[in-house]
């Protein structure tokens, strides 16, 4: 099965090496000349986005969600209905379009998979096993990536919840984020759990809003996605927070995944009278609408409502 | 149906269906059999005849049967399934009925109800040829009826209609005819077959049988087994997706998809014997009344306490000759229409479809609905992949209903009346009004034309953008024409009138009536903003336990 790989972070640069010496046929289609690079050193052979796709059975798109809009309109012509699309973003578009969503409303393809879960690709480069949750509305989605996966030690756990496996994602970002600011705010640990932990629940709240299946959250892409600290996607969003609260970021529109998903997901709450404080309070901070400080403050004192949820 | 075709399908059916239980179902037989005459037996109840006795014989030799005779009475029993499902079917009349056209559908409507029908029609709509241009004037065919056309050139077709009445069936089979379309296959419930005339015009346009009270599971196969076969032979056939007549006069928003799901099986079907018309589109229909038949019967079984509702009625108003007499006089003396809308159809994956038949993307890119299909370049069989197929196209399908429904006087009056009642009454839940009434039960006719108003705006905003369609009174006319037509309806038909004029105010004179024609507006957001629920969301499970119809 010939994979297009779309995308040259680390994500993309994990997954190249592990299906590399599955001995997969991968072509990869990465913009930036440094990721360029770093992949060539690993054996990437490039082409094209449209070429890849073209040719590819499976696509991957390791980009993160507010770059699919634009990658799938390039390629969207050369689409085909068989094609799979497996891809690993942690956010959500305009009008908290998921990451599915956005693929489907652009292109014919259908049987589209969504990486979630614990993918800490520091423990694949050490020889450690991997751990992901895979979703898809299509079984012969999910077999495609664990016979890509077979012999490697990429540990797949199946699911059809692809609301549930996206929802968990985005607003595990956004929970990142607020753990940043609560540290670069001079709260503690315990504060930073209980942040963890009400992010948990609203993530719940908003995908059991969407259709999604309220036992994901207490899965691999829900609670199994809290634990590790040292994601990309996770310390990208933490170190953000940091920065936010102390001051250091300059006033550019950042559109980090973590950012536009705590700003859709408020307009959607206030839409649909959804009770989210802890996103909305995310999206108040870094609109500049309110410090971080007095918005943790009031969030903290909320009862966690657990009864409720 | 033409005869060699019945023959060989029924032979087909047959063949999978016991191939599928015998090879590879991996099912005991043993089970399977004693399963078939667990549920034939306690439909029966004691029943005597020529079915039971066909029961009890099986049930007998099934203990002691080897592996092989097991399997002869698999067969036997497919067999008879089968045949009972495609009927008798008589050549002769079949030629001269698609031949002749206009005046034998008037015959099938006469044969609803043959005897009072035939005395009171021509006193209605005079004589000779002038008798059916009633009829003709009465159904409005609109919509994208010249794709449906191109369409069954390219290919075959499933139409989809809306269900609310058995008046449906008989409005799709003139609806076809006047579209210059031969009949289509449907499957009709067994108890329309009882009648003798109606059952023989059935049978012969294409009717097959469907009977909702067997519980076997091996009648299902056979039944899915046969629209199928008759899909792959170039067969068009009509499905009504909501399974049942809609009980609250809602559109339809969950589907059944079992028969459904026959469209993207048959496709890979022919890819797969590389038949040269492969292609399948599903083509969405509603059906509008102004008034409905069966309103009174319908509401009601909804109103029933839970376990008291009944899945199967046989003695609504559609079985009462003197009820159809005065609904098609209403019909026809109130210049009312029943309109029925093509939709845009889409293909078996859920794709819109150009006029062409080509499937499309989203961005009106032409592709190959071959490619959903194919794995490692081959034609391949997933019922799971094929399943999730169909429940997307059964989502297209529920959000084409909402878009080509036809919004008439009386579902816009009751909603808007209803709404006011509701909004005089806070604090009494909706069950309690529809049962028992509230403090207040009539409105001056004047607040009454400003909601009407208001919804009459809202609809039409609506219907600019393509969400709604709309009948030329609700489209154009002023709340008080509404009303009028509305009023004027409600008075004609029904025992009692939903709504009465008396002087200057209106009175909710049967108000299940009233919620049954308002939740045609159900789902179109007319209660956002005002602090209401739409009535059927609002408290569906205390509705669906209350106990008794509002006096």
């Amino acid at each position: 099965m010939m994979v297009a790989l779309i995308g040259g972070g680390k994500l993309a640069r994990a997954a190249l090496f592990l299906l590399t010496r599955a001995g997969v046929d991968v072509v990869v289609a990465a913009r930036d000349p440094k990721q360029r690079a770093e992949l060539e050193s690993l054996g990437a052979r490039f082409a094209s986005p449209v070429e890849a796709v073209a040719q590819a059975a499976l696509i991957f798109l390791a980009i993160p969600a507010p770059a699919i809009v634009d990658v799938v309109d390039g390629v969207a012509a050369v689409a085909r209905g068989s094609q799979i699309v497996l891809h690993a973003a942690r956010g959500a578009g305009v009008g908290f379009a998921l990451p599915h969503q956005m693929i489907r409303a652009r292109s014919c393809w259908k049987k589209i998979a969504v990486l979630g879960g614990p993918l800490y690709v520091d423990d694949a480069a050490a020889g450690r096993p991997l751990s992901a949750a895979v979703a898809s509305r299509y079984d012969e989605a999910v077999q495609a990536v664990r016979a890509l996966t077979e012999g490697t030690t990429v540990r797949i756990s199946a699911t059809h919840d692809v609301v549930g496996v996206e929802v968990a994602g985005a607003l595990s970002n956004v929970g990142h984020l607020a753990a940043g600011l609560a540290r670069g705010s001079g709260f503690g640990e315990t504060d930073e759990g209980l942040l963890s932990v009400r992010a948990l629940i609203e993530a719940q709240r908003l995908g059991v809003f969407l259709g999604a299946d309220r036992a994901t959250f207490t899965g691999l892409a829900g609670v199994g996605d809290l634990i590790p600290r040292n994601l990309t996607s996770t310390r990208l969003h933490r170190a953000f927070g940091e920065q936010w609260a102390a001051g250091e970021v300059d006033g550019a529109v950042v559109e980090l995944e973590g950012v536009v998903t705590a700003r859709q997901g408020a307009r959607l709450a206030r839409q649909h009278g959804l009770q989210l404080p802890l996103l909305c309070g995310v999206d108040d901070v870094l609109a500049s609408r309110a410090s971080a400080k007095t918005v943790l403050d009031q969030v903290l004192a909320l009862d966690l409502g657990l009864q409720a949820a | 149906m033409r005869k060699q075709d019945r023959e060989r399908i029924l032979t087909d059916v047959i063949g999978r269906v016991v191939e599928e239980k015998v090879t590879t179902s991996g099912l005991r037989l043993d089970e399977v059999v004693a399963d078939s005459v667990y549920h034939e037996l306690r439909r029966l109840k004691g029943e005597r005849g020529d079915e039971a006795t066909f029961w009890h014989e099986l049930s007998e030799g099934v203990g002691s049967a080897s592996e092989r005779e097991l399997s002869s009475l698999v067969r036997r029993i497919v067999r008879r399934y089968a045949e009972e499902i495609c009927g008798r079917f008589d050549e002769r009349v079949y030629d001269a009925v698609t031949r002749a056209g206009e005046p034998v559908i008037g015959l099938l409507l006469n044969a609803v109800s043959p005897k009072r029908l035939i005395e009171g029609l021509p006193s209605i709509l005079g004589d000779g040829p002038q008798a059916w241009l009633g009829v003709d004037k009465s159904i409005v065919v609109q919509g994208q009826v010249a794709q449906l056309h191109e369409l069954r050139k390219r290919g075959t077709l499933l139409l989809v209609p809306t269900h609310v009445s058995h008046m449906d069936s008989i409005a799709v089979g003139w609806a076809l005819w006047k579209m210059g379309m031969p009949p289509f296959l449907y499957g009709a419930g067994l108890n329309l077959f009882s009648n003798p005339m109606l059952g023989f015009f059935l049978r012969n346009l294409g009717a097959y049988t469907v009977d909702r009270r067997k519980q076997d599971p091996l009648y299902k196969d056979v039944l899915k087994e046969y629209a199928q076969l008759t899909l792959e032979n170039d067969y068009d056939n009509i499905f009504f997706p909501g399974g049942t007549r809609s009980r609250t006069g809602a559109l339809e928003k969950k589907l059944k998809l079992g028969l459904l799901g026959t469209g993207v099986s048959a496709y890979v079907q022919n890819l797969k014997n590389q038949k040269k018309k492969d292609r399948f589109y599903v083509v969405p229909a509603t059906l509008s009344f102004q008034l409905v038949l069966e309103a009174e019967t319908l509401i009601d079984d909804f109103l029933q306490e839970v376990g008291k509702s009944r899945y199967i009625i046989t003695d609504d108003e559609a079985t009462k000759p003197r009820r159809i007499l005065d609904f098609l006089t209403q019909l026809f003396s109130l210049d009312s229409k029943i309109y029925f809308t093509v939709g845009r159809a889409i293909d078996p994956f859920g794709n819109d479809v150009d006029d062409e038949g080509n499937s499309l993307d989203p961005r009106g890119r032409v592709i190959d609905p071959r490619d959903y299909v194919l794995r490692d370049g081959e034609v391949t069989v997933d019922p799971q992949r094929d399943a999730e197929f169909t429940r997307e196209v059964g989502e297209r399908i529920v959000d084409a209903y909402a878009k080509d429904t036809v919004i008439q006087a009386t579902h816009l009056c009751a909603h808007a009346t209803l709404l006011l009642l509701r909004k005089k009454n806070p604090g009494t839940d909706l069950v309690r009004l529809l049962r028992a009434g509230g403090r207040v039960e009539d409105l001056a006719l004047r607040e009454v034309y400003v909601e009407v108003d208001r919804e009459l705006g809202e609809m039409r905003t609506l219907c600019a953008r393509g969400g709604v369609r709309l009948v030329p009174t609700v489209e154009k006319g002023s709340a008080d024409d509404v009303v009028a037509e509305a009023l004027r309806h409600f008075s004609t038909y029904h025992t009692r009138a939903a709504l009465t004029r008396r002087g200057d105010r209106v009175v909710a004179t049967d108000r299940a009536l009233l919620f049954y024609y308002s939740n045609r507006l159900e789902g179109f957001g007319l209660e956002r903003g005002l602090g209401l629920k739409p009535a059927l969301a609002a408290d569906h499970r205390s509705l669906a336990s209350s106990s008794s119809r509002s006096s």
